[in-house]
C-alpha cells in the first residue's frame, strides 16, 4: 500500500512543481528568482501561462478582419448606440447623447489601443520602472521632478468647476474602465502578457496627464542653462550673435509688415540679470544632463515639429477653401493619433484623437475643418534658488526666507524595493535640478504647464464649431502647449491664430537662468487672448505656418524660441504665393514636397570653398554629383546622403565650441540658418578657429578637410550596413514600439525628406498624420493617413497598415459617412449595436 | 489507443474555460478512468494527448495570424526560428499533460490498492 501512495505522491509534487515553474515569472521562483535581478530572464513572463494557445499571446494573433459581436449590453449606457468600422478599422460612433458618445468613444478606444493609452501616461507619470524595473528609475525621476503628476491632479480639480469638461471627462473614463472590467488574461493586450503585468481603472487624472504631457513634449524643450553657460563662457555678444530674436529673412506666420491693431499692456523693464560685460554674466557654469538619461521613451529629437496651411476659395480650383495639416512628432507604434468620427445630435465630427482624451483633435466637420502647428515659444523658465540650509525647507525670496513645500515621489520599482525621493516646491515651481552641478545649483522651474488650463473644452467646442466666431469662441479656453490654429470654413473663411497663454516678459527674461530670489524676475502676467498673433482672410489667399517666428519684430511683445524654423515654412509660402487653381492633389504633392532650402542656401558656399585640383577621384564625383544636385531630398537620390554628411561634419567642425566639450558643459548650437548666414557673412569669425589646434583657422580651412571626411564616413557606413547610400536607405527612418520592444518595431521605412523640408520625415520623427480636407459643393472631400495602423495590437495585421501607403506618398479618402446605415457595401467591415441593459 | 484524442478533446474544453494547468487535471481524469497499462504509457498519453489539442488550435490561430505574431514573439525571445516557439509550446503542454496523466493512474492505483486490501 505504501509504494503506490509514495509513487503517486511524488507523481503528483512533480507535476505541481512543472506547474508552478511555468505558471510565474521567473523572477518570482523561490531562490533561484533573486539571483536573475538583471539578466534577460528576469523579464521573462510565466512561460506557461504566456504559450498557451487558449489564453497566452496565441490569443493575440489577429485575423485580417477583427472578430467583433454584433450587439453587446453596455449597463452604463443610456441609449443605444452604433459603431461601425470601416475598411480601414477606423470607428463612426453613432450617439443619441453626449453622455454615450464619450463614453463610447472610451470604450472603442481601449478595445484598439488599451496598452498604449496607459503605458503613455505611466511614462508622463514616472511609473515606468513599475513596468520594467531599474533600468527606468532614471527616467522616472525626471518626470516626477518636472512635476508631471501634480499639475494633473491641480487639472483634474480645475475640471470639476466645468460641469460640461468634468462630465465628458469622466463618461470616456467610464467607457475605457466598463471595457478593462470585461477582460481576462485571455483578452489582455500583448504587452501586458509579455511583460507580465495588469491594467489598472483609468481615471480622469490619466486624461490630464496625456494632456500634461503633450505640453511637455511641445514645451518641454528649452535652452536657458546651455544659454547661460554660452554667456558665462563667450560672452554677451556671442550670444546676440549666435542666439538673435531674429532671423534675417525670415517669413513670419503674420506677414510681415501686418498692422498690429490693439493697446498692448505695458511691460515693466528690469534690472536685467544678463549685464552686457563678457564673461562675467553668471560664474555657475552647468553640466550636461542629459547624458544621465536612460529613458525608454527618448527625449524628443529636434526635427519634431509641423506644417499648417489653409487656401482661401480665390486660390482653388473649386472656389472654395482646402485645408491641410502635418504634425510632425516622434514616430511610434502604436501610433500617436487614432482616427475616428463621432456624431451625436448636435456634433459630427471625424479626425484624429490621442487615445486617452475625449473629442477630436484634429479634424473637420460639416461646416469647418481646423488643424495645428507647435508654436515652440518658450513658457518655461530656470530660477536660481538659494536655500536657507540643507533640510531646504525655506529659500531666499526678495531678501527674507519663504518656506517651501516638499512632495515625497515613491517610485516602484519591478522586483526591488521602492525609491524614495522628495521634491521640493517653491512659489514658482518644483525644484527640478537639485544640487546640480559643481556649484550645488538648484534651479526651480516656472511652467505654464503646471496650471491648469481647459484644452479639453476647446477641443469639444472646435468639435461643434459652426463658422469663425465659434473658432475664436473655442480657442479662449486654450492655453498649453500654444498652437497654431488653422481654420476653414464652408463659407470661404480662412484664419490663423497662434494661440496659447504667454507670459509678460521684458527683453530676453527667461532666455538665460532667472534669479529667484528677486520678485521683478517674476512673470509679470499674460498677453491677453486677443493679442495673440492672429490673421483672418489675409489678402494674399492663404494662411500658413510651420513653427516659424509667428511675427515680425513690429509686435509688441517680446517672445523666444530655441528653434523657430527658417526653411519649411519659406518654401511653404513661396510655393502656395505661386500656385493658382489648387486642387487637394496639388496640396498633397506640397505636403511631400523633397525641396531642401537649407541646402539649397548652403551647399554652394560650401562647395565654393572646395578647389577642383585639391580632389582625388572619389572626392571630384562626389563634387560633380553635389553640383548637379537639384536639392530635392527624393528617397531615390545619393546627393543628400552627400550633402547630409558633408554638413553635418562640417557643422561639428565650426562648433567645436559648442559639441563634446572637455569641461562637458551643456551648450546648444545656433540654428542652422544662423550658422549658414555666418559661413556666408563672416567666414573668418573666430568661431570658425579650431581650438584644438595651434593655428588659427577660418571657414576656408575647415571645409575641404570636413569634406573628405564625410566621404570617408559614408563608404564605411555602406560597408557596415551592406546597402547602398541612397537617400531612403541612410536616412532610414524608424518607427519604433512605444516600449522599444524591437520585434513591435519597423525600421528602416525607404521614404524621403528631412527635417528643415516640408516633407519633414527624419530618422525618427516626421508627419504623424497628413490632412487635406477640401470643401466642395457635395460637402466634405478629405483624404489622410497615418504611419501606423487602426489596431494596437502587433499580433494584428492593422498594426501597421498604413505605413507603406505612408511612405510612398499616397492617402486614403476618409469616410466621412452622416449615418450608420450610408456606407455603401465594402466600406464596412463590421457593425456593431451596444445596448444599455433592460430592466 | 482512444485516450490519446479523449484527453486531446477533454484538454481543449478545459483550457478554454480554465487556466491553462487545467490539462494536468483533465489529462489526470483520463488517467483516472481509463485502464492504462502501466505509468509510463499513460505519460506518453497524456504527452500526445494535449499535444495534440494544443499543436492542432496553434496551426489554426497561425494560420489566420499568417505567422505574423509568431515570428514577432520569437524575435523578442532572441529564437533563431519561428519553429523554435510552436515546438516550445507545444512541449511545455505535452509535458504537463504527461504528468497529469502519470498522476492519473498512479492515483487509480492507489484506489485499486485500497479497494483490493478493504474488501
Amino acid at each position: 500500500m505504501v509504494k503506490p501512495i509514495l509513487k503517486f505522491a511524488v507523481s503528483l509534487l512533480i507535476t505541481i512543481k512543472v506547474i508552478y515553474l511555468l505558471n510565474t515569472s521567473p523572477a518570482e521562483w523561490l531562490i533561484i528568482g533573486s539571483r536573475l535581478k538583471d539578466s534577460p530572464a528576469a523579464m521573462l513572463p510565466p512561460v506557461g501561462k504566456f504559450l498557451d494557445p487558449f489564453n497566452g499571446f496565441w490569443q493575440n494573433a489577429e485575423g485580417a478582419i477583427p472578430v467583433l459581436p454584433q450587439t453587446a449590453t453596455l449597463k452604463e449606457l443610456q441609449a443605444p448606440v452604433e459603431v461601425v468600422f470601416d475598411d480601414r478599422l477606423v470607428p463612426h460612433i453613432y450617439a443619441q447623447n453626449e453622455h454615450d458618445l464619450y463614453f463610447m468613444q472610451g470604450y472603442i478606444t481601449a478595445t484598439q489601443r488599451l496598452w498604449q493609452m496607459e503605458f503613455q501616461t505611466h511614462a508622463a507619470a514616472g511609473r515606468i520602472s513599475e513596468i520594467v524595473g531599474n533600468k527606468a528609475i532614471e527616467f522616472d525621476r525626471e518626470q516626477r521632478f518636472k512635476g508631471m503628476t501634480s499639475s494633473a491632479e491641480r487639472l483634474v480639480e480645475a475640471m470639476k468647476s466645468d460641469e460640461l469638461v468634468h462630465s465628458i471627462t469622466n463618461a470616456y473614463a467610464d467607457g475605457v474602465n466598463a471595457y478593462i472590467s470585461q477582460l481576462s488574461y485571455k483578452d489582455l493586450p500583448i504587452e501586458y502578457k509579455l511583460l507580465n503585468y495588469q491594467p489598472e481603472p483609468w481615471t480622469t487624472v490619466k486624461s490630464a496627464l496625456l494632456q500634461k504631457k503633450m505640453a511637455d513634449d511641445l514645451t518641454g524643450n528649452n535652452s536657458d542653462i546651455q544659454l547661460s553657460n554660452i554667456v558665462t563662457v563667450f560672452g554677451k555678444s556671442a550670444a546676440d550673435l549666435l542666439y538673435p530674436e531674429f532671423i534675417e529673412g525670415q517669413d513670419p506666420i503674420i506677414p510681415a509688415g501686418t498692422k498690429w491693431d490693439f493697446t498692448p499692456v505695458e511691460v515693466k523693464k528690469s534690472n536685467a540679470s544678463v549685464k552686457d560685460t563678457t564673461k562675467t554674466g553668471y560664474n555657475f557654469p552647468l553640466d550636461h544632463r542629459g547624458t544621465r538619461l536612460s529613458a525608454p521613451q527618448p527625449q524628443t529629437e529636434p526635427t519634431v515639429g509641423s506644417n499648417n496651411w489653409a487656401v482661401s476659395g480665390s486660390k482653388t480650383q473649386s472656389g472654395k477653401p482646402i485645408l491641410c495639416n502635418d504634425p510632425h512628432l516622434q514616430l511610434n507604434l502604436p501610433s500617436i493619433w487614432y482616427e475616428t468620427q463621432l456624431s451625436a445630435p448636435g456634433i459630427n465630427v471625424y479626425g484624429v484623437t490621442i487615445p486617452g482624451g475625449p473629442g477630436i483633435v484634429i479634424g473637420f466637420n460639416e461646416n469647418i475643418a481646423w488643424g495645428v502647428t507647435n508654436a515652440g515659444v518658450d513658457v518655461k523658465d530656470f530660477y536660481n534658488i538659494s536655500f536657507k540650509d540643507n533640510t531646504k525647507t525655506e529659500y531666499r525670496y526678495n531678501n527674507t526666507w519663504k518656506a517651501s513645500t516638499q512632495r515625497i515621489e515613491t517610485i516602484k520599482v519591478r522586483h526591488e524595493p521602492d525609491v524614495i525621493d522628495t521634491v521640493t516646491y517653491t512659489h514658482l515651481g518644483p525644484v527640478a535640478f537639485e544640487d546640480y552641478g559643481e556649484y550645488k545649483q538648484n534651479l526651480a522651474m516656472r511652467w505654464k504647464a503646471h496650471e491648469p488650463s481647459n484644452e479639453f473644452k476647446t477641443f469639444y467646442l472646435l468639435n461643434r464649431a459652426k463658422n469663425y466666431s465659434d473658432y475664436e469662441a473655442a480657442l479662449a479656453f486654450y492655453e498649453c502647449p500654444a498652437q497654431n490654429f488653422v481654420f476653414a470654413d464652408k463659407d470661404g473663411d480662412i484664419a490663423i491664430w497662434q494661440q496659447g497663454r504667454y507670459p509678460l516678459r521684458y527683453k530676453e527674461q527667461g532666455k538665460f537662468i532667472l534669479d529667484g530670489n528677486k520678485p521683478e524676475d517674476e512673470w509679470q502676467g499674460f498677453i491677453p487672448k486677443e493679442q495673440t498673433p492672429h490673421i483672418k482672410n489675409p489678402q494674399r489667399g492663404f494662411v500658413s505656418s510651420a513653427n516659424q517666428h509667428p511675427t515680425d519684430a513690429t509686435y509688441p511683445y517680446y517672445y523666444q524660441s530655441n528653434d523657430f524654423e527658417f526653411y519649411r515654412n519659406r518654401r511653404i509660402n513661396r510655393r502656395l504665393a505661386e500656385m493658382n487653381k489648387i486642387t487637394p492633389q496639388d496640396l498633397q504633392k506640397l505636403q511631400l514636397d523633397n525641396y531642401n532650402l537649407q541646402a539649397a542656401e548652403s551647399l554652394p558656399i560650401m562647395l565654393s570653398y572646395l578647389k577642383p585640383d585639391e580632389l582625388n577621384e572619389v572626392e571630384t564625383t562626389v563634387f560633380n554629383a553635389l553640383q548637379s544636385w537639384d536639392y530635392y531630398n527624393d528617397a531615390d537620390a545619393l546627393a543628400p546622403s552627400l550633402y547630409e554628411n558633408f554638413w553635418q561634419s562640417l557643422l561639428a567642425d565650426i562648433w567645436d565650441e559648442l559639441g563634446n566639450r572637455p569641461d562637458n558643459l551643456a551648450m546648444v548650437y545656433p540654428e542652422n540658418g544662423i550658422t549658414i548666414q555666418l559661413m556666408d557673412k563672416q567666414p573668418n569669425h573666430e568661431f570658425m578657429d579650431n581650438l584644438s589646434t595651434p593655428e588659427r583657422e577660418t571657414l576656408a580651412d575647415l571645409v575641404k578637410p570636413a569634406y573628405s571626411k564625410s566621404i570617408v564616413a559614408l563608404a564605411k557606413w555602406a560597408e557596415a550596413n551592406l546597402k547602398p547610400t541612397d537617400w531612403g536607405n541612410f536616412k532610414g527612418t524608424s518607427i519604433l514600439h512605444l516600449a522599444r520592444i524591437g520585434a513591435f518595431s519597423k525600421t528602416d521605412v525607404y521614404c524621403g525628406g528631412n527635417y528643415g523640408v516640408v516633407n519633414a520625415t527624419g530618422k525618427r520623427a516626421g508627419p504623424s498624420w497628413r490632412m487635406v480636407v477640401a470643401f466642395t459643393d457635395n460637402g466634405i472631400e478629405a483624404q489622410g493617413v497615418y504611419p501606423g495602423g487602426q489596431s494596437g495590437n502587433p499580433g494584428s495585421p492593422n498594426y501597421t497598415k498604413f505605413v507603406d501607403t505612408w511612405a510612398k506618398g499616397e492617402y486614403y479618402p476618409l469616410r466621412f459617412v452622416k449615418t450608420p446605415d450610408a456606407f455603401k457595401t465594402g466600406e464596412s467591415f463590421a457593425v456593431q449595436q451596444f445596448n444599455p441593459t433592460k430592466n | 489507443m482512444k485516450t490519446t484524442p479523449i484527453i486531446a478533446i477533454l484538454s481543449a474544453i478545459s483550457a478554454w474555460l480554465f487556466p491553462w494547468w487545467s490539462v494536468a487535471i483533465a489529462a489526470g481524469l483520463v488517467g483516472v478512468i481509463a485502464n492504462l497499462k502501466n505509468a509510463a504509457i499513460a505519460y506518453a498519453a497524456g504527452f500526445a494527448g494535449v499535444g495534440l489539442a494544443w499543436s492542432s488550435y496553434i496551426i489554426y490561430l497561425n494560420f489566420q495570424n499568417q505567422g505574423l505574431l509568431l515570428s514577432k514573439i520569437a524575435e523578442a525571445f532572441s529564437l533563431p526560428a519561428s519553429g523554435y516557439l510552436i515546438a516550445l509550446t507545444i512541449l511545455i503542454g505535452s509535458i504537463v499533460g504527461g504528468f497529469g496523466c502519470m498522476t492519473g493512474v498512479l492515483l487509480r492505483r492507489v484506489i485499486e490498492k485500497g479497494r483490493s486490501q478493504n474488501p
